[in-house]
């Protein structure tokens, strides 16, 4: 059986927009609304609906990375202030004593390196802020890192292009200066929104122990405490007293309960 | 709606209409029972949308059910109530029912103006 272009169309519209599963289910149900006497118009104005709210509710989602990537990017400035002495200091120092292309790799290290540095602290400080687990997701943490970290390799590499690849003309100014260079600075953006896209969300939000258990662990704290300052000599009928009594005390609190 | 009720009118009915459903709680059997409970029809796009945001709410949660030929071989998204969801539902309850409070019936005060 042939399928009506019409809705077609919108099938088409729900793959793009929206993730698979979701994707699955409402075609299926517009197919099933369609059988049961719904016009193709009506259809595919659904469709039309539902890839728009997908798009909203993706775009509100990336709002708050996307003003986060601007306002940290904006601190960089602060940043190089930081590690500029000492990154110049060094580059004086074995200035000399390197041949090019040594040199040059140098220059490259003491420009990208702070700049990676500032990228993961960026996104360290974006999963405090947000709860984001770095621990629970170490692949996809790690992917986050190397994205960011690959974008801002690839600002190099655009850096050398302008340069007509030629590395003996790249200067560490070339990364020192974001706010001048725009263009460095749309790459440290970018990187940063990146990786923070990327990093993964907490699925379970971190769970208080109940006040019962809470106590009662204390408790047994408090009884092992207790025991393990009785005396080595002391013998185990003497101890006893203590453990009856943190006994009567775990069931007092159970019971209270 | 106040900002004491925990739900607005599209999620408390899309909610009862999942309680109502049960088990067979989906796009189509939900625009068609939003449909029933509020006499006006339902797109679909909307019952989505508002399953999603219940869904990031924590209200309901969904599970793909079996793919069927009517359906061009796709499975349908069956929906479920949790249970912070039914405890937002009654405290909906409880704050509507203490907002009629000392409200009297103003049908039957009408009908006995009418009558004089």
């Amino acid at each position: 059986m042939r399928q009506d272009p019409v809705l077609g169309v919108a099938l088409w519209l729900l793959t793009v927009s929206s993730s698979g599963r979701d994707a699955e289910a409402f075609a299926g149900d517009l197919l099933e609304l369609f059988h049961a006497g719904c016009s193709r118009w009506w259809c595919l104005r659904q469709a039309l609906l539902r890839s728009g709210s997908v798009t909203e509710q993706r775009l509100r989602a990336s709002l708050v990375p996307l003003c986060y990537c601007a306002v940290f990017v904006l601190l960089h400035p602060l940043w190089q202030q930081l590690y500029t002495p000492s990154v110049a200091g060094l580059l004086t120092k074995y200035r000399g004593a390197i041949q090019w292309p040594g040199s040059a790799v140098l220059e490259m290290i003491a420009g990208l390196l702070p700049a990676f540095l500032f990228l993961y602290v960026g996104v360290f400080v974006y999963s405090l802020l947000r709860h984001r687990s770095l621990q629970s997701h170490p692949v996809a943490t790690l992917l986050s890192l190397n994205v960011g970290a690959c974008l801002l390799f690839v600002a190099m590499l655009v850096r050398l292009h302008v340069l007509h690849n030629d590395l003996r003309l790249l200067s560490r100014a070339d990364f020192y200066y974001p706010l001048v260079h725009g263009r460095f600075s749309v790459l440290l953006f970018l990187s940063l929104f990146g990786a923070v896209l990327i990093l993964p969300r907490t699925d379970q939000p971190r769970r208080r122990k109940p006040s019962h258990v809470a106590m009662r662990s204390m408790v047994q704290r408090i009884a092992r405490r207790f025991g393990s300052m009785a005396p080595p000599d002391v013998p185990r009928a003497i101890r006893r007293p203590h453990e009856t009594a943190t006994k009567s005390l775990l069931l007092f609190t159970m019971s209270e309960r | 709606m106040s900002e004491r009720l925990p739900l607005n009118d599209s999620d408390l009915v899309t909610l009862l209409a999942i309680l109502r459903l049960g088990d067979e709680a989906y796009g189509v059997s939900l625009c068609k029972e939003i449909g029933s409970i509020t006499g006006t029809g339902a797109a679909l796009a909307s019952v989505y949308k508002a399953l999603d945001r219940l869904e990031q709410s924590g209200l309901v949660v969904s599970r793909m059910g079996e793919p069927s030929p009517e359906r061009g071989g796709r499975a349908k998204r069956l929906v479920r109530v949790t249970a912070k969801g039914l405890r937002a539902i009654d405290e909906t309850r409880a704050a509507l029912n203490d907002l009629w409070r000392d409200v009297p019936v103003y049908g039957s005060i009408a009908q006995k103006e009418k009558s004089r």
